[in-house]
């Protein structure tokens, strides 16, 4: 099993991380521009994980750690495995970084 | 240099700032700003500022700024600002901000770092890091294979020639 994870640190509490987690994957989910893909699927009018995780984590009173994670279901022998393990990573950090500036917005 | 360092039975063995060929160790080893040949450990092996041809334990092992060509060991394994060329490990190896050659481990997690090729059950590709899968990480296995082979012949080559020499006492320029 190959897993990909990336983490930010966020200047919010671990309480209120997981309301703007389920915010920003509304708000994800609405964009005009939406595509589905390892975090985030349209499952009616709920958005869903798809075989990523998301883990939040205390780093102090007013900040956290969030890593996600997405597993990738290629055998390493695979010749398409390098090139799909970079493109997950890089859009681990897309969504990391799109959440980051959900949050510093404020729009949660 | 000190040729071999022994630790009795549960001792812990240190080489600290010096040479040596073989250190065994009951307990844990350690060795730091130096340089040995084969380490052993019953227990756990540090390896810190420091380079070693191998370094077996039945702890867990730590490479810490230091390099060794092959890590057999019984626990986890962690390299930091280092690098392995072999890593076989019953326990899971941790590489942040150092690379291994090939690791083969039931979990491999690297982050800031790069392995050439992972069989393991679990690899896991954090921030910074870098595993080749696929024909790459079978040239990369074939490479360390190629180049541990190569080093263990000349060890073994370069070792038997002095002893050869040193039977051959009438040869004039050998003192």
């Amino acid at each position: 099993m190959i897993v990909v994870r990336h983490t930010l640190v966020i200047d919010e509490p671990v309480e209120r991380a997981g309301h703007l987690w389920t915010d920003f994957v509304r708000h994800e989910i609405a964009r005009d521009d939406f595509a589905a893909d390892e975090w985030l699927e349209a499952d009616g009018l709920h958005g869903v994980m798809g075989a990523g995780d998301v883990h939040f984590e205390t780093v102090s009173v007013a900040r956290c750690k969030v890593t996600l994670t997405v597993r990738i279901d290629l055998p390493p022998s695979d010749p398409r495995t390098g090139p799909e393990v970079e493109a997950a990573y890089r859009r681990a950090v897309d969504h990391l970084d799109r959440f980051h500036d959900f949050v510093a917005a404020g729009v949660g | 240099m000190e040729e071999n360092v022994n630790a009795a039975q549960g001792d812990n063995a240190e080489v600290r700032r010096g040479i040596a060929g073989v250190v065994r160790a009951g307990g844990d080893a350690t060795v730091r700003q130096a340089m040995t040949v084969v380490t052993t450990a019953r227990g756990g092996a540090t390896v810190q500022q420091a380079a070693s041809m191998a370094v077996v334990s039945g702890g867990d092992t730590s490479i810490k700024m230091a390099g060794a060509m092959c890590v057999p060991t019984l626990g986890d394994v962690s390299i930091e600002q280092g690098g392995a060329q072999w890593v076989v490990s019953a326990g899971d190896v941790n590489i942040d901000k150092g690379g291994c050659g090939v690791a083969v481990a039931p979990s491999v997690r690297v982050d800031r770092g790069g392995v050439g090729a992972a069989l393991a059950w679990r690899v896991d590709v954090g921030e910074g890091g870098r595993v080749l899968f696929g024909p790459l990480a079978a040239a990369a296995f074939g490479l360390a294979l190629g180049v541990g082979f190569g080093i263990v012949t000349v060890a073994t080559a370069g070792y038997a020639a002095t002893k050869v020499v040193k039977r051959l006492p009438r040869i004039p320029f050998i003192s």
